[in-house]
C-alpha cells in the first residue's frame, strides 16, 4: 500500500526540517491525504509517485514556514546561540541554525535543498519532483546554496 | 568554495540523521486521520477557502448597506400629498406657509392642521394638530422634541401670502424656499444643489404643465385664517389652481427678506 511503502521516508524527511515530532505527525498527515486527493487526476509513470509524495511534503513545509518566517527564523537561531553544549537537539545529527537558515529562504530554494540533501531522493527524483531536467536543478541549487550562505553569515553578524 | 563545501556537509549531515522511528501508536493515528479525511487538520486550502467566501460576503453586506444608506441620504423628501383645510407650514427658518399639496417638507418642518382639516404627508394622514416632519416622517409634535432653528422666531414670521418668489439665496444653515407661482406640485420648500448654485437675483421659470389630478389645497378652500403663533397670520391668498395659464416662460424678480 501506498501509505505503509511511503510514510516512514516522507515523516523522517519532514521531521529533519521541523525537529519536532508532533508537527511532523500533522504535515506527513496532511502530505498524504493531499496525495489522496490528487490521485485521481494524476496519471501514473514510473517511479513518479515518490518524487510527486516529496513535492506535497516540501509545498506543505514552505507553507509551514512562510508565515512571519524571518521571526521564527531568529527566534531559532537565538535559542541554538543559547544552547552552545548541543544539547535538547530533536534527534541525533540534529542541526537547528541550518534548519532555521533553511526555513528564512525563499520557498523555491527550500524545496530545492529539503529535497536534494534532506529528502532521501536520487538527483532524478528531484529533478522531477520540481520538474526541472539535472542540469537546471544544479543551477537551482547554486543558487540556493548561495542564499543559505547569506542567511547564515547574516545571522552571524547580526 | 569551502564554505560551500561546508555547507553541503552540514546539509548531508543533516539529511544523514536519523529522527526517532514512528511510534505503531502515532503511526496508527496518522494512518487513520488520512483514512479519515483528516477532520483534525484540514488541508491549508481548505482552512483558506472558507475565510475567502467569508471576507467576500462581508464585502457584499458592507456595499449593500453602503448602498442602501446613500439611497436613504439621497432620498425625497416628505411630501405634501394632500391638504385640505386650513393645514400650515412652519418652516425650519422660521416662516409660516400656507401648505400645498406637493409641497416637499424638509425635517424639522412643523405641520400644522386646523380643526377639521386633514392632510396626507408619506403616506400618514394627519388629522388636526401639530407635526414635525423628521428623517422625512410626521410626528407628533405635541411628544416631540421642541424645535430648535437658528433662524427667526415665530414672533418674527415674515408672512409672504402672494407667494410670488421663485428663488431665494438661502443662508448656509438655512433651507431654499423655491416656490413656483401657481403651480402647487412643484412647489419646493426643501433645498437642492441646483437652487444653492442658480443665481437668484432674476429667474426665469417656466410654468410646468398642470397635473391632471387637481388636489384639493387648502388655497381652493380658502378656509379662514388661522394664527399659528403669538403674531403668525396665514392669509392664503395666492392664485387658485384654476387660474388660466398659457405655460409661457414668465420671468420673475427676487423678493428677500429683508
Amino acid at each position: 500500500m501506498l501509505f505503509h511503502r511511503h510514510v516512514d521516508d516522507v515523516h523522517r524527511f519532514v521531521h529533519r526540517r521541523t525537529g519536532d515530532a508532533a508537527l511532523a505527525d500533522d504535515l506527513t498527515a496532511i502530505t498524504f491525504e493531499r496525495c489522496w486527493a490528487a490521485l485521481p487526476g494524476l496519471r501514473p509513470r514510473h517511479d513518479s509517485l515518490r518524487p510527486f509524495l516529496f513535492r506535497i511534503a516540501a509545498n506543505e513545509l514552505a507553507s509551514h514556514f512562510r508565515s512571519d518566517r524571518r521571526r521564527r527564523a531568529r527566534e531559532h537561531l537565538v535559542a541554538v546561540r543559547d544552547r552552545a553544549t548541543g544539547q535538547d537537539l530533536a534527534f541525533e545529527g540534529d542541526d537547528p541554525a541550518l534548519r532555521a537558515a533553511l526555513a528564512a529562504l525563499d520557498e523555491r530554494a527550500q524545496m530545492v535543498l529539503s529535497l536534494r540533501f534532506l529528502a532521501d531522493l536520487s538527483t532524478e527524483e528531484v529533478a522531477a519532483a520540481l520538474g526541472v531536467g539535472r542540469r537546471h536543478l544544479a543551477v537551482l541549487q547554486f543558487r540556493a546554496l548561495r542564499a543559505l550562505r547569506n542567511v547564515l553569515e547574516e545571522e552571524r553578524d547580526g | 568554495m569551502a564554505e560551500r563545501d561546508e555547507l553541503v556537509g552540514r546539509l548531508e549531515s543533516l539529511g544523514a540523521a536519523r529522527p526517532p522511528a514512528l511510534s505503531v501508536d502515532r503511526l496508527a493515528a496518522i494512518e487513520r486521520r488520512v483514512v479519515a479525511g483528516g477532520p483534525d487538520v484540514a488541508p491549508p486550502e481548505s482552512r483558506r477557502r472558507p475565510l475567502a467566501m467569508l471576507a467576500a460576503a462581508a464585502a457584499l453586506v458592507a456595499l449593500l448597506v453602503g448602498v442602501v444608506l446613500v439611497a436613504a441620504r439621497d432620498a425625497d423628501p416628505a411630501r405634501m400629498a394632500v391638504a385640505e383645510g386650513l393645514v400650515t407650514l412652519e418652516l425650519p427658518d422660521g416662516r409660516t406657509v400656507p401648505a400645498v399639496a406637493g409641497d416637499e417638507l424638509a425635517d424639522g418642518t412643523i405641520i400644522d392642521v386646523a380643526p377639521g382639516g386633514r392632510a396626507i404627508v408619506a403616506d400618514v394622514t394627519l388629522g388636526p394638530g401639530r407635526y414635525e416632519v423628521r428623517d422625512g416622517r410626521p410626528v407628533d409634535a405635541t411628544t416631540a422634541r421642541p424645535h430648535t432653528t437658528d433662524g427667526p422666531s415665530p414672533a418674527t414670521t415674515d408672512v409672504r401670502p402672494d407667494r410670488t418668489t421663485t428663488t431665494e439665496r438661502r443662508r448656509p444653515d438655512s433651507p431654499t424656499i423655491t416656490v413656483a407661482r401657481d403651480v402647487d406640485r412643484d412647489r419646493r420648500l426643501v433645498p437642492s444643489a441646483t437652487d444653492v448654485a442658480r443665481p437668484s437675483t432674476t429667474t426665469s421659470s417656466t410654468v410646468p404643465t398642470r397635473p391632471r389630478n387637481t388636489t384639493t389645497t387648502a388655497a381652493t378652500t380658502a378656509p379662514a385664517p388661522t394664527t399659528t403663533g403669538p403674531t403668525t397670520t396665514v392669509a392664503p391668498d395666492r392664485p387658485t389652481s384654476t387660474a388660466p395659464r398659457d405655460g409661457a416662460t414668465t420671468t420673475t424678480t427676487d423678493r428677500r427678506d429683508g
